[in-house]
């Protein structure tokens, strides 16, 4: 009986039920309480005539019995007699309302003393029988018949009374069985019309929580996990569907929310994949390029090893010092990409490499470096300078001849090393610069040109993934400066490219 | 919505809740036929009347009745039922009887039994000094039959023919004229000799009232005065009055109730009214009687004054 106790659908559907049934119940008991008081008024205005009648009939058997007994004497008639007149002194008694201002009533005391008379009449004539004194007997008996009918004039008169009376009554309890049916009639109606709106407003709050869920689920489906308002619930089942439907929510999105994580790793853990074969790719590519120059490096330096000789043998001093400079540039040139250098070592080769330049343009040519001293030992990739510097001669210096100046600075910003190559060439096309700032590296890919065989795309891979950056700032027609940043904390025991 | 729901069934609640309360109390007043007002007194009186019996006199009796706080029965008595009617009385044990009839319908012995029964008996208009009555209410008869007599005389100025219109109950008494109305008339007519001429003529139910009228109007010698004993007569009378254009030419002189000759009064188609105040007689018939029935002494003639109107 739990059901009772707590706030369920069962009992709301049982006390729904039993509110319908009592109220109809209530209307029945109206019309039944109604139709028993009329019935009942009916039987009362109806009682005293039907008694009068009785009460004649029971004078009438009375003076059959007197006539029975003045005739035959007889016992049976006798006790019949004195039955009768019991019967008669019974009426008398309830006939009898006193000296009575009311009409009937006063009529009805009036036969009720004339009853008297009549049973002392029946009396004598009886009494006159049995000491058999016939004239007497006679003259009571007839005597009696009299009064008889001077009591039937006056019972006449009752029951016109009484019928007069009945009438009015009779219009009276017309004229409020009349009201009373009307209200019956009004109460039914109200109780159809409330009947109708309990039903509507039972169903419903029965059927809100199961469109509040229902709408909910649209949500879901739609991808809306939250923002759903607590509802307010009649019954305790839908709460607790509710509470299953929230507790339900909440896992979908929990699951979808894992997923989504799940997904997200994966395509995180992709691109690095894809990131990583992209860098092999380019040191593939790198020490593919670097095999072909490496065709037979030991033939070159020894080939350039003898021309040294050469060139001391024949006191060719500066032949000496061009040969032993582009010895070294190779050798350092050749080294895996993957290697670590300093900035110091990477510093001494761009010097070979100028040395190399100012013997190829002579005075045309002018390189400045400006090295803080303690950034000398930041690590870095091997070959980032040098194609910087040859972009900037080949495409920089395209159109100059005379007073190329190429400026080499490294200095510390904000725990960051920076190193700047500025060029007073032709400068770089604004689109170009904007494209080169994006990494969009297409058309500066690596030239024939290079000594290294390097582009821009992999000096900035082999930079982004030491955590260097690399930018680029220019005016038309006046210089090109391009940045390398790289991190002060970068050892050289750091493996490079993962 | 929910709310306007829960609202609108509040207030069909309540008024189902109102009308059933209303009906409830509707239902419950179904208790007419419990039966009538039923009040109790302790002197039940009969009161004994005929067909003469103005209304001002019955009500007279209910009104003192009530005053009275007791009971009186109206019993109409006729010729036919009269021995019925006493014997009822009789039987019924009343404690008084008032008796307002004329005398040819009750006899001395009919009083005589009512006393021998109990019962205090008074009697009004009619007396029946013979018996052993208790009281006799009455105006006097002479005295009444004098001042129509002096109506007669201012009507005709001491000079011309009268008609004496007398209902049937004095028709039994033409021979002797025994009636003192009648006798009052004649002694202040007489004082005029050989000037004023009467003709007594008695309505009947074979020679009723118009007749007699018409039959006086049609005389050699035309009458200038007619006095009418009963009501009814009166009205009888100027119908016929009324039909010959002579209204105002005969000076018809009535006896009995202002209440009664109420429009004749006011159209002054009457000349005068000698008129007795059953109403008063009916209230001392009543205190009268329950004195006695009370255990006190009243004197056994009780005389009420008449009044006499003119209108012309």
């Amino acid at each position: 009986m739990n059901w009772l106790i707590h706030k369920t659908l069962k009992r709301k559907v049982f006390v729904f039920v039993l509110v319908i049934l009592l109220s109809y119940l209530a209307g029945f008991f109206y019309t039944f309480y109604a139709a028993s008081k009329v019935n009942t008024a009916i039987e009362q205005m109806f009682e005293t005539s039907v008694s009068l009648h009785q009460m004649k009939d029971t004078l009438d058997a009375y003076e059959q019995h007197v006539d029975n007994y003045l005739a035959t004497k007889d016992s049976d008639s006798f006790v019949a007699y004195m039955d009768t007149r019991q019967a008669i002194l019974n009426y008398q008694s309830w006939l009898d309302h006193g000296a009575n201002e009311n009409p009937m009533l006063l009529q009805m005391t009036n036969i009720s003393s004339m009853l008297n008379g009549y049973l002392h009449h029946g009396e004598e004539a009886v009494g006159y029988k049995r000491i058999r004194n016939i004239e007497r007997y006679l003259d009571s008996f007839s005597e009696l018949t009299v009064i008889r009918e001077l009591i039937n004039r006056k019972v006449d008169e009752v029951l016109t009374l009484d019928y007069d009376w009945n009438l009015e009554q009779h219009k009276l309890l017309s004229e409020r069985v009349q009201r009373i049916q009307i209200g019956l009639i009004l109460i039914t109606g109200l109780l159809i019309a409330l009947g109708v709106l309990f039903v509507l407003s039972f169903s419903t709050e029965v059927t809100r929580p199961i469109m509040v869920l229902s709408d909910r689920a649209n949500a879901i489906s739609q991808g809306q996990y939250d923002g759903f308002a607590k509802s307010a619930h009649g019954f305790r089942e839908a709460e607790q569907l509710e509470k299953a439907f929230d507790t339900m929510t909440g896992n979908i999105k929990m699951y979808i929310s894992e997923l989504e994580d799940k997904v997200e790793t994966e395509n995180r853990l992709r691109d690095s994949e894809i990131e990583r074969l992209k860098i092999r790719n380019l040191l593939n590519e790198a020490e593919l390029k670097a095999l072909q120059s490496q065709i037979n490096p030991h033939f070159l330096f020894n080939t350039l090893n003898a021309g040294m000789q050469l060139a001391m043998i024949e006191n060719a001093e500066r032949t000496n010092v061009f040969l032993e400079n582009l010895s070294n540039l190779f050798r350092y040139n050749i080294q895996p990409q993957n290697n670590r250098v300093t900035l110091r070592d990477e510093i001494r080769s761009v010097r070979h490499y100028a040395q190399l330049m100012k013997v190829r343009y002579g005075d045309g040519i002018s390189f400045q470096f400006d090295i803080a001293p303690h950034l000398e030992s930041v690590v870095m990739p091997p070959l980032i300078l040098q194609p910087v510097i040859e972009n900037g001669i080949i495409h920089g210096f395209a159109n100059r001849l005379s007073n190329r100046r190429l400026q080499i600075k490294a200095y510390e910003v904000e725990g960051m090393a920076m190193i700047e190559v500025e060029d007073n060439g032709q400068g770089i096309p604004p689109e170009t610069l904007k494209r080169l700032n994006q990494k969009d590296f297409r058309k500066s890919g690596a030239t024939e040109s290079h000594t290294t065989g390097l582009g821009l795309d992999n000096v900035y891979e082999r930079l982004k993934n030491l955590g260097g950056k690399l930018s680029f700032d220019s005016e038309w027609h006046r210089y090109t400066r391009v940045r390398i940043v790289l991190p002060l904390e970068v050892t050289k025991n750091e493996s490079y490219g993962g | 919505m929910k709310n306007w729901v829960k609202i609108l069934e509040l207030i069909l609640l309540s008024i189902l809740v109102v009308l059933g309360v209303v009906m409830i109390s509707d239902i419950q007043q179904i208790n007419l036929a419990d039966g009538p007002e039923a009040i109790v007194r302790d002197i039940h009186l009969a009161v004994l009347i005929d067909d003469s019996a103005p209304e001002s006199f019955k009500r007279g009796i209910i009104e003192a009745s009530q005053e009275q706080s007791l009971v009186a029965e109206l019993m109409f008595v006729s010729e036919d039922n009269a021995a019925d009617v006493f014997r009822q009385v009789r039987l019924i044990g009343v404690d008084g009887v008032i008796i307002r009839l004329n005398n040819h319908i009750f006899h001395s012995s009919d009083i005589e039994l009512l006393k021998a029964e109990g019962m205090v008996v008074v009697l009004i208009g009619n007396d029946a000094p013979e018996t052993t009555r208790d009281v006799y209410i009455g105006t006097n008869g002479y005295q009444q039959g004098k001042a129509m007599g002096q109506l007669v005389l201012e009507a005709l100025g001491e000079e011309g023919n009268v008609a004496l219109l007398l209902g049937s109950e004095m028709a039994e008494e033409q021979s002797a004229l025994r009636s003192h109305f009648v006798s009052g008339i004649y002694e202040t007519l007489n004082q005029v000799e050989n000037q004023v001429h009467v003709t007594a003529e008695y309505s009947t139910g074979e020679r009723r009232a118009e007749l007699i009228t018409d039959d006086l109007l049609s005389s050699e010698q035309p009458i200038g005065a007619l006095i009418c004993s009963d009501p009814t007569d009166v009205h009888r009378a100027i119908r016929v009055l009324v039909d010959r254009n002579a209204v105002g030419s005969v000076a018809v002189l009535a006896r009995g109730t202002e209440e009664e000759m109420a429009n004749y009064l006011q159209q002054e188609m009457i000349y005068g009214l000698v008129a007795e105040d059953h109403y008063a007689i009916a209230q001392i018939a009543i205190k009268s009687i329950e004195t006695i029935i009370n255990g006190f002494w009243i004197s056994s003639y009780v005389n009420v004054p008449f009044d006499v109107i003119t209108t012309w």
